[in-house]
């Protein structure tokens, strides 16, 4: 079943840090189970940036969620350089996977100045005097931009992208391997953005980190991820190395994605598939796990797509989708 | 080409009293919307387009503010309009479309109530009947099929994206003259945000409305409008048509910002603005964008808003169009 879910990447490159299979994350609201995801596998290798698009409500924050161990699956299982740490992660565990979430007006303590909302952090994942913390505080700050002189100050104060940059900093905070961003800079201006991403690739490289990027702009991903994922209801649909996935895009979802990008220029233009926005869509969901999730919305779909939830086939090492009627096969399935 | 403005400001001035003292947020905004065109007003976060447009729609009236300048609609001057007034224009003659319809509909009321109570009071004349068949209508016409399902049901139990569908149907109900969008759909996903964009060009062709919209997303200004203006700091600094202003953007403001856009073809991370919009209790002299400017020198002062090339218009001393 996992046949092609392993590594897109040939190995022998970087090594798998963290490895996602089967993962499925069942909730129930009253009557009604929702899978928020519903069977997902994914490596994801040490240094790279692996992005995950998809609409609102595909399950973005919900596999980061499992990643951080925040949330357990309903099954499934998640391995960290092989060791397995689904159920259960020691506090050293915990340290190595850290979170930068959307929005910096909520997730920042508002009662808490600069200095103990960094320390929290030093201080349970190390055993520094106060003296030390302290400065690892002032450390952290000039790591991401901001003056130590700010570490009084409480974060009402500060704008969108610096609030961010301490969000950022607290999350360096332990030394982690992996941060989860969550949407990151979409509540931020394109300027803001442009900083605050420059920053975060100094600070990949600096510290080798790993990155796991939600986000749903996909003009930031084109040149941020090495890799991407698209999730649709749950559903893995596309998974590739990033120029591939953009420049050849498989699966219907992925191409309407694509196909919806609001860009700056011709050269942009000419990148996009286009979308038959009028084109006729069948009304009647079918029940879940027995078709293509996007079958509900797809101009595209032919009798075979109500048989089951299509499978991730590999078009290239580097490149899977699940679609029945995969855009570059159009002419073939047309006749 | 817009020989008859139906909308037109001029010489806008927004001053709030503050802690800090006096902001004078606007000052001397001026900008004009023909019939049945789609304009955008662009820029980044706090340049004051959002204070724009509440203006325009008579909903930015704190007693800590004083507004100054002439805003008229089909030469009915809209800032001397009492809120008796507004209630004849508000809503028909000119609507506003928000960015989150979560937020724009009332949650208590079914979409039903709200579209009915729109209708009747663009039409007083109607009967609840009546108006309930004219929304259902309504609805069909924007492609939703099972209507009076949607109808009896509260927004929260309908998707974003259906909401942002309903609300503009809600806007154009009435066939206003100029629909005011406020980043419409961008708190929804890319694709919804395409459908809304192009769903609300339709409608406002078909009925003949001039669309204001509000965006700091360029590309969504090059798919929907006609015409751009470029707003920096609570001054207008650039205008031109679409087309020449991505082609060819004069000022260096306008080159910030598409610079700092992140491109589909991959060349890269884009490049920030340095520095921050001002604050507004104590703005640069002259030209506010000065202090951020690649290009500034002594003799930037205070430059007028000059016209290089027809309809392509530009507020900086320097030419940069080569
Ligand atoms: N705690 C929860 N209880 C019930 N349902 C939940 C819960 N968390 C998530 N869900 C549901 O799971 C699905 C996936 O949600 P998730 O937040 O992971 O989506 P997302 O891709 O992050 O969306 P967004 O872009 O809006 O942040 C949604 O249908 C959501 O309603
Ligand atoms: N009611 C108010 N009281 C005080 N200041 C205000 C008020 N409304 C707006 N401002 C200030 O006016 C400036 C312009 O705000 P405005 O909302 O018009 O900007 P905007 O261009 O719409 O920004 P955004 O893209 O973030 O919506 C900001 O500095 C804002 O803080
Ligand atoms: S599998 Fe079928 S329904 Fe699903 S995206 Fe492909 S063509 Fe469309
Ligand atoms: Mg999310
Ligand atoms: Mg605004």
């Amino acid at each position: 079943m996992t046949s092609v879910a392993e590594s897109l990447v040939p190995p022998a490159e970087d090594p798998v840090l963290i490895r996602i299979e089967d993962l499925r994350r069942d909730f129930t609201v009253g009557s009604r189970t929702v899978s928020a995801l519903a069977g997902v596998s994914l490596d994801i290798r040490r240094g790279q940036t692996v992005a995950v698009v998809g609409e609102s409500g595909s399950g973005k924050t919900t596999l980061g969620n499992q990643i951080l161990g925040i949330d357990r699956p309903t099954s499934g299982r998640i391995l960290f350089e092989g060791r397995e740490i689904t159920a259960t992660r020691d506090t050293d565990m915990r340290r190595r996977i850290q979170v930068v979430q959307q929005s910096p007006y909520t997730t920042l303590n508002p009662k808490r100045n600069l200095r103990q909302i960094l320390e929290l952090p030093i201080a349970i994942h190390s055993d520094r005097s106060r003296r030390q913390r302290r400065d690892r505080v002032a450390e952290l700050l000039e790591i991401v931009g901001v003056s130590a002189d700010f570490m009084e100050r409480y974060p009402y104060t500060l704008s969108g992208g610096q609030r961010q940059r301490v969000a950022l900093a607290r999350a360096l905070a332990p030394e982690p391997d992996v941060i989860v961003l969550d949407e990151p800079t979409s509540s931020l201006d394109v300027s803001v953005q442009a900083r605050i991403l420059q920053l975060l690739v100094e600070l990949q490289a600096q510290y080798q980190l790993t990155y796991l990027f939600i986000t749903h702009d996909l003009s930031v991903v084109r040149n941020i991820a090495d890799e991407v994922v698209v999730l649709y209801r749950g559903y893995v649909v596309e998974r590739g190395a990033t120029a591939e996935l953009f420049s050849n895009p498989l699966h219907r979802y992925n191409a309407m994605l694509l196909s919806s990008i609001p860009v700056v220029s011709e050269p942009e233009e000419a990148l996009k598939p286009s979308w038959e926005w009028d084109g006729s869509v069948v009304g009647v969901e079918p029940s879940v796990g027995a078709a293509c999730p996007f079958l509900p919305r797809c101009p595209h779909a032919v009798a075979l797509c109500e048989q089951g939830v299509p499978p991730l086939v590999a078009e290239t090492p580097t490149h899977q989708h699940a679609c029945r009627n995969p855009r570059s096969s159009e002419s073939a399935h047309r006749e | 080409m817009n020989a008859d403005p139906i909308l037109t400001v001029e010489d806008l001035h927004l001053r709030i009293r503050q802690f800090e003292g006096e902001a004078h947020i606007l000052n001397g905004v001026s900008l004009h919307l023909g019939a049945g065109e789609r304009v955008a007003l662009v820029g980044e976060s706090g340049c004051g387009k959002s204070s724009t447009a509440l203006i325009a729609m008579g909903l930015m009236n704190g007693g800590n503010m004083s507004i100054d300048g002439r805003v008229t609609l089909e030469g009915t001057d809209l800032l001397g309009l009492g809120e008796r007034g507004w209630r004849n224009v508000r809503g028909r003659q000119i609507s506003m479309v928000f960015q989150d319809p979560g937020a724009a509909l009332n949650p208590v009321f079914t979409v039903g109530d709200q579209l009915v109570t729109a209708i009747r009071r663009g039409d007083p004349g109607t009967s609840r009947a009546e108006a309930h068949e004219r929304a259902a209508e309504a609805l069909r016409h924007v492609h939703i099929v099972d209507a009076e399902r949607v109808l009896a049901s509260y927004p929260f139990q309908l998707s974003g994206g259906l909401n942002q569908r309903i609300l503009i149907t809600m806007a154009l109900v009435n066939r206003p003259r100029v629909v005011v969008a406020d980043e419409p759909g961008s708190a929804l996903d890319v694709t919804v945000q395409e459908q809304t964009l192009r769903l609300m060009k339709a409608l406002t062709d078909e009925v003949g409305a001039a669309v204001l919209l509000i965006t700091h997303n360029l590309g969504v200004v090059r798919t929907f409008a006609q015409r751009v203006y470029v707003m920096y700091s609570g001054t207008i600094v650039e205008e031109a048509e679409t087309a020449r202003l991505f082609e060819a953007p004069r000022h260096p403001y306008t080159q910030a910002l598409l610079a700092a856009v992140p491109r589909l073809t991959g060349e890269g991370l884009p490049q920030p603005i340095p520095g921050q919009v001002p604050d507004y209790t104590d703005p640069p002299v002259g030209c506010r964008f000065q202090p951020r400017c690649p290009h500034a020198r002594a003799a930037c002062g205070n430059p007028p808003f000059a016209e290089p090339e027809p309809g392509h218009r530009v507020r900086c001393v320097l030419d940069f169009s080569g």
